[in-house]
């Protein structure tokens, strides 16, 4: 049987604990320090930007455009009325008040914008796909939507990450491999198994098992690293390791 | 019971019979019958006790077998060179039975009877 | 790049989650056999740094259920401890579905390799008495092996025995459904063949009646007529006439042994008589030829 293990320490990866010496992004976003504060911005747009657009067209059917204009105008609202320093750990995980900031914002957002369709102007609204998340959504329905679109995020900065590693260390089989196993897209087929893949690539089975198993630890390790980026602490950046990787540790 | 006690009954009993054979095989010793039997045991006895002491020492059927032969072979020339004291020699009826008697007699020491010295075998 | 469609992500957090057995724990190295149930490679295990054989099952688990089960299988092959079973040391399932297990990498020679070598007989039949000892080992626990065959039995250098695979059958089973035919015709019972449910020992010594037969008439000569009567006893087609346990069947091989009767084969008197005799051949020779010379004697005296 496997042996037991202590998630939190595998959570930590190789018993490396949280740095306390960096500054988590939120901390750096109310830091008086110029440099500082940019830093800290550009960490949480890279980490929440995407779910957040990701979820203004769902929930608001708004276009591309219009979701991503969204965005941004409430990420620079929020740092430059400090939204995020009012975040209050004990109340809830920093992606959930988040969520509620862009909610708030969108709301109002709409309602200018009606006032605009009613008679202060024309605003053409775009709808192109066909929102998840109507007004009749339960709240728990768009957390786990919003959980959804910051999980997808988070593992393709990953992804990206681990391509340019591969690229960089000549182990473009590892990410191949990757790419067309676990990145397969279920509804365009069945899975390559692991035998025809090996095939595909001239490989030994063994190696195609070795090598996938390698890039998952890589990307392991670089999702990590994103998460450790934009958390607000320890016990957030182990809770949204949690939420992504499960039980299971990583 | 340990192999040499073992092959002095076995040497003794054959030797008993081996002897009494005598009166089938020539009959005109019957008068000396009373000492070929004598003969004949002590040759078998200490064939046996010979037999039976190598046998405590050597485990092989082949050997056993063969010792037991040589033995009786040169404890029966022994006695048929004695003679019947009339100048009779019965060499070829003495030995060869002779030596077939020891062999027996080394074939069951081999298989039978208590080694004692011996180590036990795991 | 296209972002990471909604079944892939599910697929992938789910990989990058799975506690990573095959991967971290075994570094597979090569691939040493493969047959009906699956693949068998040579593998590194990292933490205790020793070289295992890695079994990848051709099932494939589709539900918790069904791994759940191949857990408690494995816990139980896994009990079983005996000199001559090879230990399962680890089971797990791959990224991908399939289960495998872990078991000591045993070198040796193959019972069949042996069957046909010029090994005395003798011989061989004390490697398929300990091979009986194991199988009636792992039946008082309650596990039955259903694929026994010479390719699953290895004779070590020191003249150890090792039977590999005990269990897996069930692991099998466990993985897919009830059902599943598992193991190899020519050695399989006919109620193992026809997919019955409810085996018991005796498919087993089925089985066992097969591998005496090889061993008994391997290396070109015909089987003697015990050994043949043996084999064909524990491979009747009813099991209710074969041998009832491994220690019965084995019982009577160790009688062949020791040249006295076997329980397959009754005897009449002159074939007891023939066998007693054989037994006791060099004494008969012996006492045969004593009484031969003395008939010689006594005739030359005669004449």
């Amino acid at each position: 049987m496997p042996l037991p293990r202590d998630p939190d320490t595998r959570l930590g990866g190789s018993g490396r604990a949280f740095p306390v010496t960096r500054h988590s992004a939120i901390a750096a976003a109310k830091s008086s320090d110029p440099k500082e504060r940019t830093a800290g911005h550009e960490a949480l747009i890279r980490a929440y930007w995407k779910p957040c657009y990701a979820y203004a067209r769902m929930r608001w059917r708004m276009s591309n455009e219009d979701a991503k204009e969204l965005a941004q105008e409430f990420f620079t609202q929020a740092f430059a009325e400090e939204l995020f320093a009012r975040y209050d750990p004990s109340r809830g995980r920093f992606q959930s008040f988040l969520r509620g900031c862009l909610e708030l914002h969108g709301r109002k957002q709409r309602e200018r914008e009606g006032r605009l369709v009613r008679g202060e102007g024309t605003r053409a609204v775009e709808i192109e796909t066909a929102g998840e998340l109507s007004d009749a959504a339960s709240e728990e329905e768009r957390e786990s939507v919003f959980q959804r679109e910051w999980r997808r995020h988070v593992l393709e900065l990953g992804v990206e990450a681990l391509r340019a590693q591969c690229a960089a260390e000549g182990k473009t089989n590892a990410f191949t491999l990757l790419e067309r196993y676990d990145l397969h897209d279920p509804t365009r087929g069945p899975r390559p198994s692991y035998a025809e893949l090996a095939r595909e690539l001239s490989l030994p089975e063994t190696t195609v098992t070795n090598q996938l198993h390698w890039a998952r630890g890589a990307l392991r390790e670089l999702v990590r690293l994103e998460l450790e980026r934009a958390a607000s602490s320890e016990d957030e950046w182990r809770a949204d390791a949690r939420s992504l990787f499960g039980d299971g540790g990583a | 019971m340990s192999k040499p006690l073992f092959g002095l009954l076995l040497g003794g009993l054959l030797g008993i019979f081996d002897g009494l054979s005598a009166l089938l095989s020539a009959p005109e010793v019957k008068p000396e019958i009373v000492g070929i039997v004598i003969g004949s045991t002590i040759k078998g006895v200490i064939t046996g006790v010979l037999v039976g002491l190598i046998a405590r020492k050597l485990r092989s059927l082949p050997l056993g077998i063969l010792f037991g032969l040589l033995i009786g072979l040169v404890l029966a020339y022994i006695v048929a060179a004695l003679g019947d004291g009339k100048g009779h020699h019965y060499y070829w009826e003495i030995m060869l039975p002779g030596s077939l008697l020891g062999a027996i007699v080394g074939y069951a020491t081999q298989r039978y009877g208590r080694a004692g010295n011996q180590t036990a075998r795991a | 790049m296209s972002g990471i469609s909604d079944g892939a992500l599910e697929h992938l957090r789910a990989a990058l989650s799975a506690t990573p057995e095959a991967g971290v724990r075994y570094e597979l190295v090569r691939e040493i056999g493969r047959g009906g149930m699956g693949v068998v490679y040579l593998a590194r295990d990292r933490e205790l740094e020793r070289e295992v054989a890695l079994k990848v099952l051709a099932a494939s688990l589709s539900t918790k259920e069904a791994g759940e089960r191949l857990r408690r299988e494995a816990r139980i092959a896994a009990g079983l401890e005996h000199p001559g079973i090879v230990p399962v040391h680890d089971v797990g399932v791959l990224p991908d579905g399939r289960p495998f297990y872990v078991m000591k990498h045993v070198t040796g020679a193959r019972l069949d390799e042996i069957a046909r070598s010029p090994m005395p007989l003798r011989a061989k039949l004390d490697v398929f008495l300990r091979v009986c000892e194991a199988t009636g080992y792992a039946h008082a626990r309650g596990v039955l092996h259903r694929d026994l065959k010479p390719e699953n039995v290895r004779v070590g250098g020191f003249g150890e025995v090792l039977v590999l695979d005990f269990g897996v059958a069930k692991l099998m089973e466990a993985a897919e459904r009830a059902g599943t035919v598992v193991g190899t015709p020519g050695f399989m019972a006919p109620e193992q063949a026809r997919g019955e449910s409810d085996l018991d020992a005796r498919a087993d010594i089925h089985a066992l009646g097969a591998i005496l037969r090889e061993l008994s008439s391997g290396g070109g000569q015909s089987a003697p007529r015990a050994l043949a009567a043996i084999a064909r006893k524990a491979m009747a087609q009813s099991r209710e006439e074969r041998y009832a346990s491994a220690e019965s069947l084995a019982s009577d091989v160790r009688a062949y042994l020791a040249d006295d009767p076997v329980s397959a084969l009754p005897e009449n008197f002159a074939r007891r008589m023939a066998r007693i005799a054989y037994r006791h051949r060099v004494a008969l020779a012996l006492v045969g030829g004593y009484l031969l010379l003395r008939l010689v004697v006594l005739f030359a005296a005669k004449t």
